[in-house]
């Protein structure tokens, strides 16, 4: 059952759509807490074991899921490649003896059960097509509803243990590639613009403090007071908003750089396809630019579709799953040249 | 000095009770001191400075205000005041404006109900009561039995 979901990538990183290009997926997640229990931060161990047993039992009742896999019954390198596919965050990982995963085989709906929250039901798209996101969501939460019964009042709605979650429970992300706003410096616009706003942006793949391959996660901080509709909305406009201001950069790039812009993307082609050592930094790095190729239609024979994968496979904890030869640092960074290298056909 | 709180046993500690604006100094006792979940870090140490506790769970609200999370829902009564102007401050409102739960199921209560009589057989079993243990073993069926017709209806 794991070997089948460790093998085959989610699907959204497979579908490409609309937004594609910079989009690298969109989520909406609902957070929510079993009625008649505490919160997990007052728990004992032996309680947050019982809630893991009655959460792992009830979506075993229910057919939506294939996969209910408690996290201690998992490899390191296993919770690893979950935590890259964004299933599950490293903060959550750093104790998992009471954690579990609910997946379909697609693996665009997941359960996070017995984090923080009791419940985190997301669903994950690989384009910009929220609404449509939004409303499966909210099927399965009224299917699990029927079965969990969720700590729930008129005046606050759906009660978390954070007050930043309370009331719809609900956050929306986007994962956005903005490699031209960070070419262009322009990135600090984007921050400026959130500065005392109603959402957070941070980057995705995080080498210590350094956010590498420009990649940024949109989301909203507010829950309470607006309806689900209306943080849709707000999370739209601000994510399109971020898309234009990249977009216009990468005209910049073209038009006003254009030699200089080519040079960086090729150049960074040209490691990838003959580099015989690749650290994880690097890697990220020279496939933005890549990718950014791709999107200008300066590199024509590659494909989206093509860099998310190759994204995900070269990620370490992927490489260390599926591949024997991944022992330690230095046999992963020569499997990530020789992988890279191999798909580019240098 | 005598506890503010039970007025029985001498004052050890000085207890600050903290609302939104406003702190309350009272000089309270050890047991006082315990019974409000106050933890209690050296004993040489008579000060302590300790927040407003939630009945329900104990979670004080400092760590509240540490962690940003609440033990239970029963804290959101116990920190009302404190949490409204958090509201205030990080959200767009303080009501709820959104769905609402179209069934609120019996399921996971009946669970809870069976977990805890499967516990009380343990007992009974363990402490040979067996005709106690029979009774219970068939409530429990009945529950399980219970439990399967909710299930029915939500599908």
């Amino acid at each position: 059952m794991i070997d089948s979901l460790l093998d085959h990538f989610p699907v959204w990183l497979e579908k490409v759509g609309p937004y594609s290009e910079m989009v690298l997926f969109s989520k909406v997640s609902l957070y929510r807490n079993l009625g008649g229990y505490k919160f997990n931060k007052k728990n004992t161990d032996k309680e947050k074991e019982e809630i893991l047993n009655l959460l792992i039992e009830g979506m075993g009742a229910l057919s939506s899921f294939e996969n209910v896999i408690p996290l201690k019954d998992l490899k390191d390198n296993e919770r690893e490649l979950f935590a890259e596919r964004n299933f599950i965050s490293r903060d959550e990982l750093s104790d998992y003896r009471f954690l579990g995963l609910a997946l379909n085989d697609l693996q665009n709906d997941v359960i996070v059960l017995n984090s923080e929250e009791h419940i985190k039901i997301s669903c994950v798209s690989g384009e910009l097509s929220l609404k449509e996101t939004c409303s499966k969501c909210d099927s399965l939460d009224d299917e699990l509803n029927g079965e969990f019964g969720f700590a729930y009042n008129n005046k606050l709605g759906f009660l978390t243990s954070s007050t930043n979650k309370v009331g719809t429970g609900m956050v929306v992300s986007a994962v956005v590639h903005l490699p031209a706003l960070v070419i262009t410096g322009k990135f600090v616009d984007v921050i400026d613009d959130l500065e005392d706003s109603l959402f957070s942006i941070g980057g995705v793949f995080n080498i210590g403090e350094t956010v590498e391959g420009s990649y940024f996660e949109l989301s909203n901080r507010f829950t309470l007071g607006v309806s689900e509709e209306e943080i849709l909305k707000m999370f739209e406009k601000k994510i399109k908003n971020i898309i234009e201001k990249e977009v216009d950069s990468r005209e910049y790039l073209t038009q006003k750089v254009g030699y200089e812009t080519e040079d960086k993307i090729w150049r960074s082609y040209g490691i990838l396809k003959n580099a015989r050592i690749l650290s994880v930094t690097d890697f990220l790095n020279l496939t933005a630019a890549v990718r950014l190729g791709v999107s200008l239609g300066i590199v024509k024979d590659i494909s989206i579709r093509d860099l998310n994968r190759w994204l995900f496979q070269s990620l370490p904890g992927h490489l260390s799953v599926l591949n024997e030869d991944a022992k330690n640092k230095k046999e992963e960074n020569i499997l990530r040249a020789r992988l890279i290298r191999n798909n580019l056909g240098g | 000095m005598k506890c503010e709180l039970c007025g029985a046993n001498n004052a050890k500690y000085k207890y600050y009770e903290v609302d939104s604006d406003t702190v309350r100094e009272i000089n309270i006792c050890e047991q006082c001191a315990r019974e409000k979940g106050v933890d209690i870090k050296s004993k040489e140490d008579s000060v302590v400075v300790e927040s407003k506790t939630c009945p329900a769970c104990g979670l004080t609200f400092r760590e509240y205000k540490d962690s940003g999370n609440l033990g239970c829902v029963e804290c959101y009564k116990s920190f009302e005041d404190q949490i409204k102007v958090f509201f205030k401050e990080s959200q767009l409102g303080i009501l709820h404006k959104g769905k609402e739960p179209v069934r609120n199921s019996k399921v996971i209560f009946v669970k809870k109900e069976i977990l805890e009589m499967k516990k009380k057989l343990d007992n009974y079993v363990e402490y040979e009561r067996f005709e106690e243990a029979v009774k219970l073993r068939d409530k429990i069926e009945a529950r399980k039995e219970e439990l399967k017709t909710i299930r029915e209806k939500n599908d």
